[in-house]
């Protein structure tokens, strides 16, 4: 048994799945790229008012003036055609994208359907349905015996249809069905050639002696044991939606509208092949020409939309843009769900969802650079880290308490930035080595300076443009402060203060 | 068969009898706490910070050694298992003694001002993830720890004891109202100490207890060194 899912006006439905409200309204959709451009596609509301393709949109607005133009978008129906298949994942892994909008599905191998009754057919049909439109779809389906048949099924009749009776469903399709051409269609016109069945009735023989070659092509069409090998699609792992407004927007609820749709949507996807969130990515596009982006990981990969969504919420509450918002898309990265066996002493994180929430709300309080773990990068410089979102359930397990040393040498208090200062030398010990700081004055540390350690010189990179050397003092002032100078090729800094 | 009425009338008559008993036993349970790391320290407090309670720990000036209990502390911590979240009101943590380890157990927020600590603590601490949060505002200008209003540690306090978070606040002077213990570490490093070992400086570090808890008759100061 097959399947095939069938999105009529498929270019129309990849660009109002993000407008469902639109569909009961005249709507037009522009191929963009022709002059002068035409239209691809309208709404049945569109075209009850006479609109019809491939007018222009000039002609469309003269016979409907309240006609609403949408432009083609390719990207959109890539992203439509994503949901599609993921969503048809979920049922059966056996998929061919056969056209763009249309899928047919191999049922053989659901051992749900293994002798299955046409209720259970139906009942199966009537879920896909159901989980395509919460994506907002509007799909046709139908089954049958042979992907030919199930095409067929999908395209004509109701939109949900079993082909139980091959011949007799074959007999009644119109014969536009078998898609001859436009010479031949016109020829089967004159005849008064209605339906398949009418044409069959004419014998091959005989319409192969009048049209030519395409009858057996016709007659392949309208066979109903014909069939053919299909070619499985790769499960696609890419969620991406993206939205142009027009006009631009200017508030944030209908862009958290949108995004919660789009969460919700993702969400369903995710759980229909077994998937996780790794992170978010938010991009937008201003009306003064200027774009923005922000990334959001999720420490804890989840498929929740509720978490999934007050994270983005919780950036947006901060996001304040010099311009209204053209464009905005959001991608999904997906990630395999993480399961970790705790050890029996071994502390786990309470509520991973809380800490996403958390950290969100701090970065967005502070900015993503402030929030974090350290991770020492791979370099001899001080003060070489990155600060990386926490992976608590992946840090090492608890260090043995035994033998194990307090970090040396001691750790000083840093600031950040380094203070400028001004310092003054004295005369070295001995004439081979350096002069030590003699005097110091900073906006942090100033005065005379009474001991000194030093110098512990460093260097790193010289293999490379950014070369660097610095020479470390550990100084005392008079007043009993001990503080870390830094003579580097800018000049001298205070570091950090012994505390 | 014994009611639970007896019972109770059984242990009133037992604790009038022999009330030294009952108080020896109440004073002799252990209190939770969380160990520091720094053995002084503990040994002052009994065990560690009081666990599910602020506790102040005021440096004076510039060398009293805060730095070093809390590297101490977040060692202890990853040592014990657990996270930390340390709230850097002057983004002044040494990262480079920390070992990897350690670090990947480690909240760090680096704020730029006494004020956004504050905020970002009061996120922390609704937070149930972390049993211990370090605000650290040692090295913050006077002119900001002062425009703290006074009411802020109170519903941080209430915050805290919703939570069961053990929250300890690191100043330069005493600043916290109404915190159940603070110690008090004076200026005792100097240059020599430098190049010297951690774990050694830890056990020269002299803290003084200046408040330890409601169940303190009056106000005490206790030295260890």
């Amino acid at each position: 048994m097959f399947a095939v899912i069938h999105l009529p006006d498929f270019s129309l439905q990849a660009v109002l799945r993000h407008e469902p409200g639109l569909w009961t309204q005249s709507v037009a959709l522009v191929e963009g790229g022709t002059h002068p451009p035409r239209l691809c596609a309208r709404t049945e509301s569109a075209a009850r008012t006479g609109v019809s393709v491939p007018m222009t949109p000039t002609q469309a607005q003269a016979r409907c003036p309240d006609l609403i133009i949408r432009t083609r978008s390719a990207s959109q129906e890539a992203s439509a055609m994503d949901a599609l298949i993921q969503c048809a994942y979920g049922f059966t892994p056996l998929v061919e994208q056969t056209r763009p909008g249309i899928l047919t599905l191999d049922l053989g191998a659901l051992a749900e359907l293994k002798g299955a009754a046409r209720d259970q057919f139906h009942i199966w049909a009537t879920k896909l349905a159901s989980a395509l439109t919460g994506h907002q779809f509007r799909p046709r389906i139908g089954m049958g015996p042979t992907p030919n048949l199930a095409q067929h099924a999908a395209h004509w009749g109701p939109p949900i249809q079993i082909v139980e009776q091959p011949e007799l469903f074959l007999r009644q399709l119109p014969v536009a069905a078998l898609h001859p051409s436009s010479d031949v269609a016109t020829l089967f016109s004159k005849w008064g050639i209605q339906t398949v069945g009418e044409l069959l009735d004419l014998g091959q023989a005989d319409v192969t002696e009048r049209i030519g070659l395409e009858a057996f092509a016709l007659f392949a069409a309208a066979s109903p044991k014909a069939t053919r090998p299909l070619r499985w699609v790769q499960l696609p792992e890419r969620f991406e939606e993206q939205y142009p407004f027009d006009p631009p927007l200017e508030t944030a609820e209908q862009l958290l509208f949108l995004l919660r749709r789009w969460i919700d949507q993702f969400s369903q996807r995710l759980e229909g092949i077994g998937l996780v969130a790794g992170a978010l990515t938010l991009r937008w596009q201003l009306e003064d020409g200027t774009n923005g982006q922000r990334q959001l990981p999720l420490p804890h990969p989840t498929a929740q939309a509720d978490i999934l969504f007050r994270l983005l919420q919780t950036f947006l509450e901060t996001l304040r843009t010099d311009a209204p918002l053209t464009g905005v898309s959001l991608a999904l990265e997906p990630a395999r769900p993480v399961h970790h066996q705790f050890s029996l002493f071994e502390a786990a994180i309470k509520d991973p969802h809380q800490l996403q929430e958390t950290l969100g709300r701090l970065s967005a309080l502070l900015g993503p650079d402030r929030v974090g773990t350290p991770m020492r990068q791979d370099r001899y410089h001080p003060e070489s880290f990155l600060l990386i979102p926490p992976h608590f359930e992946q840090a090492p397990v608890p260090l043995p308490s035994n033998g194990s040393r307090l970090p040396r040498p001691l750790p000083f208090r840093r600031l950040r930035p380094a203070s400028m200062a001004r310092v003054e030398t004295g005369p070295a010990p001995l004439a081979s080595l350096p002069e030590p700081p003699h005097a110091l004055a900073s906006p942090s540390v100033s005065g005379p300076i009474r001991f000194s350690l030093g110098p512990w010189r460093q260097s790193g990179e010289w293999w490379e443009t950014g070369g660097w050397q610095r020479e470390e003092w550990d100084v005392e002032t008079h007043r009993g402060i001990t503080c870390r100078l830094v003579r580097t090729a800018e000049g001298w800094v205070v570091t950090g203060i012994l505390d | 068969m014994p009611t639970a009425a007896d019972i109770v009338d059984l242990r009133r008559l037992l604790n009038e009898r022999f009330p030294q008993a009952h108080s020896r036993a109440a004073a002799s349970a252990p209190r939770a706490a969380v160990p520091t790391g720094v053995p002084p320290l503990d040994a002052l407090l009994g065990g560690g910070l009081p666990r599910g309670e602020v506790t102040e720990l005021v440096g004076d000036g510039p060398g009293s050694g805060t730095a070093q209990v809390l590297h101490a502390l977040i060692r202890q911590t990853a040592l014990s298992g657990q996270f930390l979240a340390l709230i850097d009101g002057a983004d002044s943590l040494d990262v480079d003694p920390i070992d990897d380890e350690t670090l990947t157990r480690l909240l760090w927020v680096r704020c730029p001002s006494a004020s956004m600590a504050l905020k970002a603590v009061d996120i922390l601490l609704r937070d149930r993830n972390f049993p211990l949060v370090v605000l650290d505002l040692k090295l913050n200008p006077a002119t900001e720890l002062r425009g703290i209003r006074a009411s802020v540690w109170p519903r941080l306090d209430r915050l805290r004891e919703h939570q069961g978070t053990t929250l300890l606040v690191i100043t330069p002077q005493p600043l916290v109202s109404g915190v159940a213990v603070r110690v008090r570490l004076s200026r005792q490093l100097d240059l020599s100490m430098t190049r010297e070992d951690a774990g050694k400086i830890l056990w020269q570090l002299h803290f003084e207890l200046e408040r330890h808890g409601a169940s303190q008759a009056s106000p005490s100061a206790k030295r260890v060194a």
